[in-house]
């Protein structure tokens, strides 16, 4: 079991916030040996990180205006994918040109340009470069894609999950002795004669309080930098962005394809995983960044952009809809979409906060190095000089590769999970291996649309601090398919309620809180037939015959 | 398959289906039904609920019926008339469901009568509980702990290792069902029951509802004859075997009664003012069907008589739908599911609107075309996720569209024969 006890009293540095930037500093400062301890309120990667599009990109369109944004992300992006080759996938992308578009063949022209810039970056993170492809040679390659086109230019681009990318910082910084706390909130800043001391945090689950002391803070929430600021007294100035994804229920292709929505931005439809994201939108949003709503008109601006290009989308059955907001840097007189991807640290001493920063904007390609970055000035000030190794370690998982074929016949697991198991765990599939051994019965699946086993689950429970269903269903799939939760809520709380030794009514609230959660992403694109029948299955399994109510 | 010139045509061939084939056989008329390949019986979880007309709201279809207790009956008694294996309660019982909730429900097979608390109660002998190794959708746990919680003594977990197969096997319902289908499958089966029996001293078993799919009543007198014990199925989830076997036993049912199948879809009609004189079919060798009369019964989302695109629609006619007195145009889209998973969303009481003739109407209460009439979930006003009844509201409703086509059949003869003298 993962251990919540604090051990130290006074650490080096308070990291407020588990995304993906939260979850790097913590990596990179426990390497070093700076003491440190991360604090998320709800759980890694629950916020802005888990709602991204899953691409470690250079970030083409920030060629334009943040030339170094990209260069910084290509590099990284490079590092990503070194230390964690694990859990890679290749996303070639086809951007194609409608016939109607207004500057016309000009156009693709100028794209091709474009993109033969982007060509340069490529090397740094093993893309091939773009090439040219005649109507005929798109329709070939993805054969969804509109026949009234005019050409398209490809680009490489490779994706990640950003729910596991996050985790296995957090596992890297445990294994490193730093302190993790997820389900805990920040209450308030202790301070004394304008220098900070440490937090007041409470945590939801045991619901116990805790005042722990640190040297330095860093404030890494992200969206909700601005309320926790405002409540704590100092300021994050930052122009929050809202942006939406709709997921299909399959891989519609292999291919990624861009396209162009009504106002003329770029939307994208992409392979990821076993599904298929279109996204995104990008608005300016000032609401709880905790419980964002998802209007049908963002599903049918996605929408349409995508059937712009490929015209059946809505006959796949689209399963769900999710949103994020951006912790953009502050601009004005721009659109949202010409904000600045960069990413800015905060030193808030002029406010009467000694030694406490916020850590803002960024991007999940550049995560590595806005981690260092943020690190370095920690380590200034706690007086550590260790040098960053974060770009040659290997993430956990990554460290050693295994021979999966001889896996599958010594443990008797078809290779088809073997595999996705190795994608997902890397080399520590070995322990859910072991598990498997010790109980046979724990090869069985939980989930019916991705082979998630029950072995999974409970190594997830035991060793990466799954708590709650959503927990779970973050770091396994389960419940993300075509069901969506549908068939595996029941068991997974069934098992949760096993290894947390919970009671029936604690694990029936936390089954209604996870349908629920599944639920508001679903409404947004109930749309089709397909999807109010699967609704409808879901709702005569869980209220009609599993006795479910409202915890309400 | 022939056809004359006065077809009745029934659309649809779930339970709210048979109602309507089941009342005109009576009668002497035999329709024709139009199968999908898959609809919401399939589904079934095993309990047909009555519902409540009392308390039920001022659109179910109960409220159109002239006598709704005497349909309701003569319902149920078709229903037993087709599956010998219905035993029907007084009062609604208690019943387990495969998750271990618990559902009321009043009419129910044999089986599943035995998995309701009223008759684990009664019961002087020990109870099992079955826990089947390497099959998730049983939450026996939950079973037990419900036992418990209602004071019932004398229940024992019920250990079965039978099913040692392949470990990362995925055991759903109809696998389980499908083995026992099996002759030697199903005497290992029972060696292992005996084996049971033989260290506990239970009589009543609760067991998932999978004791096979045609061969289930002869499973379950051999298991009582040779094991000395009854199994008590719960409710199913879906894949519900239950659902499988009602569907298989409606269309032994029609083919013992001539009646007429055809699988496929209706892709259009042809009509003269108000009145539907042919259907057309996407088979290309029975492609226009004239008819006299037509039911629809094509269920709602599962079954597939609503579809969407921008807002929902019927999709043989195109029959305008209703949510309570609103018709459902452009813009209501958004307001049929409610923020909260675990509210009754509105989108399962809409429909199409009848009239006491079980012909649907426009909001102006006109009928829409003279020789159409509906049945089953189809109509609005009623969700059986509600606790408004479920398959013997649907059976209903056909036997009540079914009488209603009889008279209007009679009449229009009748009508024919004055005309001539």
């Amino acid at each position: 079991m993962v251990n919540t006890k604090i051990t130290s009293t006074v650490f080096d540095l308070i990291i407020i916030g588990g995304g993906i930037n939260g979850a790097g500093i913590a990596r990179d400062a426990s390497m070093r040996g700076i003491k440190t301890i991360l604090f998320e309120k709800d759980d890694f990667a629950s916020g802005a990180t888990g709602a991204c599009t899953g691409l470690i990109h250079g970030g083409l369109k920030y060629l334009e205006t943040d030339r170094h944004v990209t260069y910084k992300s290509c590099l990284d992006s490079g590092y990503i994918q070194q230390i964690a080759h694990h859990m890679l996938f290749r996303v070639p992308f086809i951007v194609p040109l409608k016939k109607n578009h207004p500057k016309g063949e000009i156009f693709l022209e100028m794209m091709e340009t474009f993109f033969s810039a982007y060509d340069g970056f490529q090397k740094l993170k093993n893309g091939k470069k773009h090439i040219r492809l005649s109507p005929e040679e798109t329709c070939k390659l993805h054969p969804g894609v509109s026949k009234d086109i005019l050409g398209a230019v490809t680009m490489d681009e490779y994706g990640i999950d950003p729910f596991r990318l996050t985790i296995l910082n957090i596992i890297a910084a445990k294994e490193n002795h730093a302190e993790i706390m997820n389900h805990t909130e920040v209450l308030s800043i202790i301070k004394e004669n304008g220098v900070v001391k440490g937090v007041k945090v409470f945590n939801k689950l045991k619901k116990e309080r805790y005042s722990i002391y640190g040297k330095t803070i860093l404030n890494a929430t992200g969206a909700w930098s601005p309320i926790f600021a405002k409540k704590s007294g100092f300021e994050v100035k930052m122009r929050p962005a809202k942006g939406v994804h709709l997921v299909i229920d399959r891989r519609i292709s292999n291919y990624a394809v861009g396209t162009f929505s009504i106002d003329g931005r770029q939307v994208f439809i992409m392979p990821h995983e076993n599904s298929t994201i279109i996204g995104t939108t990008d608005d300016d949003y000032y609401g709880d960044p905790g419980d964002i709503p998802i209007t049908n008109d963002e599903v049918e601006y996605l929408l349409q952009a995508a059937e712009n290009i490929i015209p059946d989308i809505r006959k796949h059955k689209i399963i769900r809809a999710f949103a994020g907001v951006r912790p953009t840097i502050f601009g004005e007189h721009c659109l949202e979409d010409q904000l600045s991807r960069d990413h800015l640290i905060f030193n808030h001493k002029n406010e009467g906060f000694e030694n406490l920063f916020s850590l803002i904007g960024g991007k999940l390609a550049a995560y590595r190095m806005i981690s260092e970055e943020t690190t370095d000035l920690i380590a200034s000030i706690v007086g550590n000089t260790q040098e960053c190794t974060t770009h040659l370690t290997y993430l956990p998982g990554s460290e050693a590769t295994i021979h999966i074929k001889y896996l599958s016949k010594r443990y008797q697991i078809p290779l088809y999970k073997l595999e996705r198991l190795y994608f997902r765990y890397g080399s520590r599939v070995m322990r859910i291996l072991e598990l498997m051994d010790h109980f046979p019965a724990m090869k069985a699946d939980v989930c019916d649309c991705e082979p998630v086993t029950e072995a999974e689950i409970r190594y997830v429970i035991r060793f990466e601090y799954a708590r709650t269903i959503d927990d779970i269903r973050r770091r396994t799939r389960a419940g993300m398919g075509g069901c969506q939760g549908g068939r595996c809520s029941m068991l997974m709380g069934k098992i949760l309620k096993e290894e947390l030794s919970l009671t029936q009514d604690e694990e029936a609230k936390e089954i209604a809180i996870f349908l629920q959660q599944r639920y508001s992403g679903n409404r947004a694109v109930l749309k089709s037939k397909k999807s109010i029948q699967q609704m409808e299955l879901n709702m005569a399994n869980h209220l009609f015959l599993g006795g479910l109510e409202s915890d309400n | 398959m022939e056809f004359n010139q006065k077809e009745v045509v029934v659309i649809g061939n779930g339970i709210a289906a048979f109602g309507v084939v089941s009342k005109l056989l009576k009668h002497g008329v035999s329709p024709i039904v139009i199968s999908p390949a898959l609809g919401a019986t399939y589904m079934f979880s095993g309990g047909y609920d009555i519902g409540n007309i009392e308390s039920s709201g001022k659109y179910h279809p109960y409220k159109k019926m002239i006598n709704p207790d005497k349909t309701i009956q003569e319902t149920v008694q078709l229903l037993q008339n087709m599956d010998s294996s219905l035993r029907v309660s007084e009062k609604p019982l208690s019943v387990f469901t495969q998750y271990g909730g618990i559902k009321k429900t009043d009419i129910l097979s044999f089986s599943s009568k035995l998995a309701s608390i009223e008759s684990i109660k009664e019961q002087t002998d020990e109870v099992g509980v079955a826990y089947l190794e390497m099959f998730r959708n049983f939450y026996s746990d939950k079973i037990l702990l419900t036992l418990q919680k209602n004071e019932i003594k004398g229940v024992l977990p019920v250990e079965i290792h039978y099913l040692k197969r392949n470990h990362d096997a995925h055991f759903q319902n109809y696998d389980f069902a499908h083995l026992l289908e099996k002759k030697a499958a199903f005497e290992r089966f029972i060696t292992h029951l005996q084996k049971i029996v033989s260290q506990n001293r239970i009589k009543t078993l609760i067991f998932p509802p999978v004791l096979g799919v045609e061969s289930f009543e002869e499973n379950w007198s051999v298991i009582k004859k040779e094991v000395g014990i009854e199994i008590a199925e719960t409710l199913s989830l879906v894949p519900s075997i239950v659902g499988v076997r009602v569907q298989k036993k409606i269309a032994s049912f029609y083919k013992n009664s001539g009646v007429r199948v055809l699988s496929g879809k209706i892709i259009g009609y042809k009509k003269e003012n108000k009145k539907i004189i042919s259907l057309l079919t996407n088979k290309t060798e029975y492609s226009e069907i004239p008819i006299s009369a037509a039911i629809l019964a094509t269920g709602k989302y599962i079954g597939g008589g609503i579809d969407l695109d921008s807002n929902f629609f019927e999709s043989v006619f195109n029959l305008p739908l209703f949510y309570g007195d609103k018709k459902l145009d452009r813009g209501y889209y958004s307001q049929m599911f409610t923020e909260n998973y675990f509210d009754k969303q509105p989108a399962y009481s809409i429909g199409v609107k009848i009239n006491p003739m079980f012909q649907p109407i426009d909001s102006d209460y006109k009928i829409v075309f003279e020789n159409l009439f509906a049945a089953g979930n189809i109509i609005q006003g009623y969700n059986y996720l509600n606790g408004d009844g479920g398959m013997v509201v649907a059976a209903s409703t056909g036997v009540e569209a079914a009488s209603n086509i009889l008279n209007l059949i009679d009449l229009k003869g009748q009508k024919g024969e004055s005309n001539e003298l």
